[in-house]
């Protein structure tokens, strides 16, 4: 009898040592990851990597500022889109709940969630930017004839498409937290005489600040990094600019087409904006923590 | 010179299918302290939540009658100015987390973005801060947030929240439930002298309370307004038996 | 709004004011009226902009309802022409070559499969260690946050540097695994893909899992405790079982992520559109996925049917992760209202 005991006593010490080593090992790639982007990228940057524009093939130096812009203009205007809509539909969805709108469009929510990034792109691209090429083709035909085939990608579609994968972060998140307060809040902001819309953007909603704000900052830090997406809508540019209907550069598009270059000078690009990137997207979930933790207990 | 203040005339309400309001009828006069008791689920607090119109708040109700402050029906007029002429006071404190003790008083004033001059406003507040018989606790410490306050001062911070819109009439919600006895005692104590300037409708659980605070007391029952009378002649010699079987303790 | 509130407004007005005065209760009636107009007044109108606040709520619900029939209904008419000229066999087709405008996808659901379904299964023992650990083992405390944080974070790095790293890094150490078993050197393939999605993809159900088996209610485990079970036995048979179906659930999430996975899968996958004939050819070769391939030549297709080819496999790749994520979802939330 003692020895069984024993025998299972073990097992269950092998188990858990099973168990711990699985679940640390997997942090070893990661910190592979991590520490080699930022001993490649690392060396990259410095002033003139993050003013200049990236060289033409064959000369050196060269930077990533038209990535560095892009990216920050393409997400300001995302947000911009993404953010209003986010958390009214979030409202929606945490007052009505229930609903038979609720319902159908808490299911589209989910299947957003679920879209591939890619298919996101492709859509886009048919409502956004072929149509801006047929446009331009007519109106601009001398133009085009130019063999313009850039004509029709624009940092406008970008946003549109990244903006589509922010909604349901930004969503479920609103929706989450404003569940979780106690409704005897809205009862006694409606009792005092206060209309429905004052109780919910003056009340409401800045008492689930914290959890809304934690939404917004996951949302932005997914979509900095998002590539497929924009591989047919804000497609990239060489050039520093800051047309919204013409090709815009972001730091991963740019990561994905001098990664796979042949030119070691823009691989070293890569790199720098690899490092960057990473850093963008480590600090903000960082903040995030720390801003949710800090408002949680006050709450 | 007393008049109506409030008056039901065979007032039903209904949570869907939900009977729970039938036939009430009762006139309710200024300056009083009116007690609503009975057993659970006899309608008093739907009833009082009717008043200030925040029944209709919950998906699937109806009403149907009259229910009227002084000449006007309260089904006639704007919800929005019905909650500012009728206050309400709730169960649990519900003071706003994210206000200071100072706007929670004006907050009645502040979220609808009604201005104000700052002396005004100032004055509002120890006003009704001190009819809240709050003021001394917290007049230091106006700005910061009402987190610290015991349960028994939340409360009068929300009293003084409803007084400091003026209104007509101020509902309470079974107010003292969640206090502890001394909390209870100082809000009762209050209930005397706020009669002075408003007229208080208390829904309570607490029988000994509805005989304590109270000028006259509304016996509900299953949806009914069974008795209405002066507290003294309730208490002693009620009319109705289902009242006197509730007083002595039969059911509650 | 009812057209007896407009009048009752003025009689209310009236009545009001002039009841409280013959109360004798109001020294200045003319103040008081005013103030009470004014209240009056704003009430109405912070009525309609009630009205319209509600109306934009529902606006911005059934914008989101439209995007998703929009994305459906381009898809599909997109695809359109590819349905039509090639019918349901190009799915099983075994050939793409546009040159020739020849058009197969096997050979992209073979990638996609073998890709995601490798990864998922390098996956799940390390995400379910975690989420035993996490759920189990160490619920609360500095290292639990550690480890918890890590996890978020490899969640968190973008899939095109985990590409790109890999490209640089991993593809040299595959190239040199595979002389040594006497493979076709190419470093980039579908294992090396595979290898990295499975770390892409472990965060997804891990948390799920962590979250799930905390939820496994105390005196359940308790009882079995007080039977004399040790943590292995508990773990084994009460809280795997009871959790079953939501671990379920969190591999499904995963390998939806994995379907959809683009860019890191694109930069490793090699990118060739042949079919490798045998297993361990196809294995440690290059190939290409529903995804890689879009991503490649979407922007060099010059003709329709090439274009509705690509896009048709969008619309398969939408269709299968939205079923695979709704049906996960709908497994947690029967889990979460048990």
């Amino acid at each position: 009898m003692e020895a069984r005991i024993g025998v299972r006593n073990t097992k269950s010490i092998l188990f858990k040592s099973l168990i711990v080593f699985l679940a640390f090992v997997i942090t070893i790639p990661l910190i592979i990851v991590l520490l080699y982007i930022i001993k490649m990228g690392v060396m990259q940057v410095n002033w003139h990597f993050l003013t200049k524009i990236p060289a033409p093939v064959g000369e050196t130096g060269g930077g990533v500022s038209n990535a560095l812009l892009g990216s920050f203009i393409i997400v300001l205007m995302s947000s911009i889109v993404a953010i209003p809509v986010g958390i009214l539909a979030g409202i929606y969805l945490s007052e009505n709940a229930g609903t038979r709108l609720a319902y159908y469009s808490g299911l589209c929510v989910d299947i957003l969630q679920g879209v591939p990034s890619i298919v996101v792109g492709i859509v886009i691209y048919f409502w956004l930017v072929k149509p801006w090429t047929l446009l331009n083709i007519s109106f601009f035909k001398f133009h085009v004839l130019i063999a313009n085939p850039l004509s029709g990608f624009s940092a406008i579609s970008g946003s549109v498409a990244l903006a589509i994968m922010m909604l349901p972060i930004i969503i479920r998140a609103t929706e989450q937290t404003l569940l979780l307060l106690p409704p005897s809040l809205k009862e006694a902001a409606l009792s005092l005489g206060v209309p429905y819309h004052r109780v919910i953007l003056k009340v409401i909603v800045p008492c689930g600040f914290a959890g809304i704000l934690s939404g917004i900052m996951l949302a932005v830090a997914r979509i900095i990094g998002e590539t497929a997406p924009l591989l047919f809508t804000a497609f990239g540019n060489p050039y520093l600019s800051i047309s919204i209907t013409r090709p815009m550069e972001t730091l991963p598009h740019l990561i994905y087409t001098y990664a796979t270059s042949p030119y070691n000078d823009w691989i070293n690009l890569a790199w720098g904006a690899s490092f960057i990137l990473l850093m963008f997207v480590l600090l903000l979930n960082i903040f995030t923590k720390l801003i949710t933790r800090k408002w949680n207990i006050q709450l | 010179m007393e008049y109506t203040v409030v008056s039901a005339s065979k007032f039903n309400a209904w949570f869907g299918d939900n009977h729970a309001v039938k036939d009430v009828s009762i006139k309710i006069e200024k300056n009083q302290v009116v007690a609503v008791m009975g057993p659970s689920g006899c309608g008093k607090t739907t009833f009082l939540r009717c008043i200030n119109r925040m029944h209709e708040l919950i998906p699937g109700t109806t009403t149907k009658g009259s229910l009227k402050l002084y000449d006007d029906d309260v089904y006639t007029m704007n919800p929005i100015y019905v909650r500012y002429k009728i206050g309400m006071v709730f169960q649990r404190p519900n003071p706003f987390p994210n206000l200071s003790i100072y706007d929670n008083v004006v907050a009645g004033y502040k979220l609808n973005g009604l201005k104000m001059a700052k002396a005004d406003m100032d004055n509002i507040v120890e006003k009704s801060l001190t009819s809240a018989a709050l003021w001394k606790e917290v007049k230091d410490s106006l700005h910061k947030k009402g987190t610290f306050l015991s349960g028994g001062q939340q409360q009068r911070l929300c009293i003084a929240r409803a007084i400091a819109m003026e209104p007509e009439v101020i509902l309470f919600d079974e107010p003292t439930s969640a206090l502890d006895p001394i909390s209870t005692s100082s809000v009762e104590q209050l209930f005397h002298e706020l009669k002075t300037n408003y007229t208080l409708i208390i829904v309570t659980h607490n029988m000994q309370q509805a005989a304590r605070v109270s000028d006259k007391t509304a016996f509900f029952y299953v949806g009914e307004l069974v008795e209405f009378d002066d507290t003294k002649q309730m208490f002693t010699a009620p009319k109705d038996t289902r009242t006197q079987n509730y007083i002595t303790g039969r059911f509650s | 709004m009812d057209p007896s509130l407009k009048t009752g407004k003025k009689s209310m007005k009236k009545n009001k004011v002039d009841n409280a005065a013959a109360a004798g209760l109001i020294a200045d009636k003319e103040q008081v009226t005013l103030r009470e107009n004014k209240r009056l007044d704003l009430a109405y109108s912070q009525m309609i902009w009630e009205s319209i606040f509600k109306f934009i709520l529902i606006i911005m619900s059934i914008v989101l309802v439209i995007i998703v029939i929009g994305v459906l209904i381009t898809l599909i008419m997109q695809s359109m022409p590819s349905i039509k000229s090639l019918g349901l066999g190009y799915l099983w087709g075994k050939v793409w070559d546009p040159v020739n405008n020849v058009y197969g996808a096997y050979p992209f659901l073979i990638g996609t499969l073998l890709t995601s379904f490798t990864a998922l299964i390098i996956s799940i023992p390390f995400s379910y260690a975690i989420s035993i650990y996490l759920g189990e083992y160490n619920v609360k405390g500095w290292l639990s946050n550690l480890l918890k944080n890590t996890i978020e974070l490899i969640a968190a790095v973008p899939s095109v540097i985990y590409g790109f790293w890999g490209l640089f890094v991993l593809v040299p150490v595959v190239r040199t695994f595979e002389i040594k078993i006497g493979v076709a050197p190419y470093g980039v393939g579908i294992c090396t893909a595979s290898l990295v999605l499975a770390v892409m993809i472990i965060p997804y159900a891990a948390s799920l899992g962590t979250s799930l088996i905390r939820m496994v209610p105390s005196p359940l485990k308790e009882g079995a405790y007080a039977l004399g079970a040790t943590r292995f036995e508990v773990i084994r048979s009460v809280i795997l079982p009871y959790t079953r179906s939501g671990l379920f659930a969190g591999i499904l999430l995963s390998l939806g992520r994995a379907l959809g996975e683009t860019m890191a899968v694109t930069l490793l996958i090699g990118n060739t559109s042949a079919i490798a004939h045998t297993i361990k050819e196809a294995f440690f070769g290059p190939g290409n996925t529903m995804a890689s391939v879009i991503a490649n030549e979407f922007t060099e297709a010059d003709h329709t049917v090439y274009l509705s080819a690509l896009i048709e496999l969008g619309l398969v790749l939408f269709l299968v992760t939205v079923i695979i994520n709704l049906i996960g979802k709908r497994i947690i939330t029967r889990y979460t209202n048990k």
